[in-house]
């Protein structure tokens, strides 16, 4: 990948990738943070990674940044049971499906919300996202299965409040 | 397996999902045509499609961009350019130090001869400095031999008239002389000398038979207690290093210590010189170097 090619993966996926990983993270300056490291990493290694990688090389390594900053700071948070969380802190309703599917989200496994992200955000196939994190194209496909229906349940139990 | 009560929601995921094929698509709208409510069902599966909030963007993409144009040169290539000329000069300075000086162990020295005919006698000079300047063994104070202890060797010594050796020396000997393989290997070959580490009987028998042997007698008080090989110096050292861009010439066995050094007369021996050493001419500038081992 030359200089310039590397120069329009900024353009095309800083945006994406930053956007990716900002659901992970609270902080925006966290998220900043690895979204940089990653470009970093990827101008180190760019005359190694060819332009058509390119993507992919940047979201794998931008989410592994990501779970190594997450272990180090221990925020690792995984929720099971989206259902019973929504039944316990559900003082406000939440009308708008859009932030309701947003609040779900978050509730999800990271392994889960990720594998989803990559495919409706960015349009991975299965085994793009199983080579981006390290995971097989079956548990891929089990994952966003369990998320997906994780989401529904969530959005049924919200439309049953009201 | 066709679609069923059971297992719809795992039609409608792949049906959002875009896995199912057309014929599965229609076979799964049919089967909603005879459950119709479980199409509010789907409807909740397609909201969970997640969208991108676009207005979420990296700021300032332009810190992220690097400098196009000319060559852009990282420091790995410099690293790696400057890591393969310090391996082919560490490589060439290492092969020509180990063929000029092998090692400590074998005890080798690169040594310069330059013989200088002065009025009385040879003088070793190796810089500018006469034989008396030469480092003198004292750390192991030796009993100093008596080569002239027989009185038959004494005689022949005393018979060879001092006039006569020094013309023969001068006729034979430049007065920067140098000793060669080739003259040491006629010495050894054709006059089938008898190595033998008393000097004496040397220059008994072939005393200026060949004008390689500068085997200039003179007096039992002109025996300097020298080892050359036990004295390397600073001056043996810049030798070396100045040997490095010499070439090396073939190695000969079998040859004695003296053979290829004409002072050896001069130097105090003792038994252990009778070691045969191996021997290297090295040809520096017109200048002959050797190097030896025992």
């Amino acid at each position: 990948m030359t200089p310039k090619e590397y120069n329009e993966t900024v353009d095309a996926w800083a945006d994406g990738v930053y956007r990716f990983i900002r659901k992970s993270l609270k902080s925006d300056d966290d998220a900043r943070d690895i979204v940089q490291n990653a470009f970093e990493i990827l101008w180190k290694n760019h005359e190694n990674v060819q332009f058509d990688k390119a993507k992919s090389y940047l979201f794998s390594t931008a989410y592994h940044n990501m779970i190594d900053h997450i272990r180090k700071h221990k925020r690792m948070d995984y929720v099971e049971e989206i259902d019973e969380a929504a039944k316990g802190g559900t003082a406000e309703v939440q009308v708008d499906v859009k932030e309701a599917i947003e609040k779900a989200l978050q509730k999800l496994p990271d392994v889960q919300k990720n594998c989803v992200l990559l495919r409706d955000y960015e349009g991975y196939s299965y085994e793009e996202i199983g080579e981006m994190l390290h995971l097989s194209e079956s548990q891929v496909k089990v994952y966003i299965f369990r998320a997906r229906q994780s989401l529904k349940e969530y959005l049924i139990s919200i439309h049953h409040l009201i | 397996m066709k679609i069923n009560i059971n297992n719809y929601e795992e039609w409608m995921i792949d049906y959002i999902e875009g896995n199912l094929s057309d014929a599965q698509v229609k076979e799964m709208q049919e089967f909603l045509t005879f459950h119709p409510e479980l199409k509010a069902e789907l409807d909740l599966f397609n909201e969970t499609k997640l969208q991108p909030d676009t207005t979420v963007v990296f700021e300032n993409k332009e810190s992220l961009k690097k400098a196009v144009g000319g060559r852009v040169v990282t420091m790995y290539s410099w690293v790696k350019y400057a890591a393969s000329v310090a391996a082919v000069v560490m490589v060439f300075a290492g092969v020509r130090w180990f063929n000029s000086n092998n090692t400590t162990e074998d005890n080798v020295a690169i040594k310069q001869y330059q013989y200088q005919q002065t009025d009385n006698n040879f003088a070793f000079d190796r810089t500018t400095d006469s034989i008396e300047q030469l480092p003198v063994d004292n750390t192991t104070p030796k009993e100093e031999k008596n080569y002239f202890a027989d009185n038959k060797k004494k005689n022949v010594i005393e018979a060879i008239p001092q006039e006569e050796i020094k013309e023969k020396i001068k006729r034979e000997l430049n007065p920067i002389q140098s000793i060669d393989f080739a003259k040491a290997n006629k010495i050894k070959t054709e006059n089938k000398i008898e190595i033998n580490s008393n000097p004496i009987e040397l220059l008994e028998e072939n005393t200026f038979a060949n004008n390689t042997i500068a085997t200039p007698k003179t007096t039992n008080s002109q025996l300097t207690n020298i080892s050359l090989n036990d004295n390397k110096n600073v001056i043996d050292w810049w030798q070396d290093a100045v040997a490095i861009g010499g070439e090396v010439g073939e190695v000969i066995e079998g040859v004695k210590d003296y053979d290829l050094n004409p002072i050896e007369p001069f130097l105090k021996h003792d038994d252990t010189q009778n070691d045969v050493v191996k021997t290297k001419n090295i040809n520096i500038l017109g200048f002959n170097y050797y190097s030896r081992k025992k």
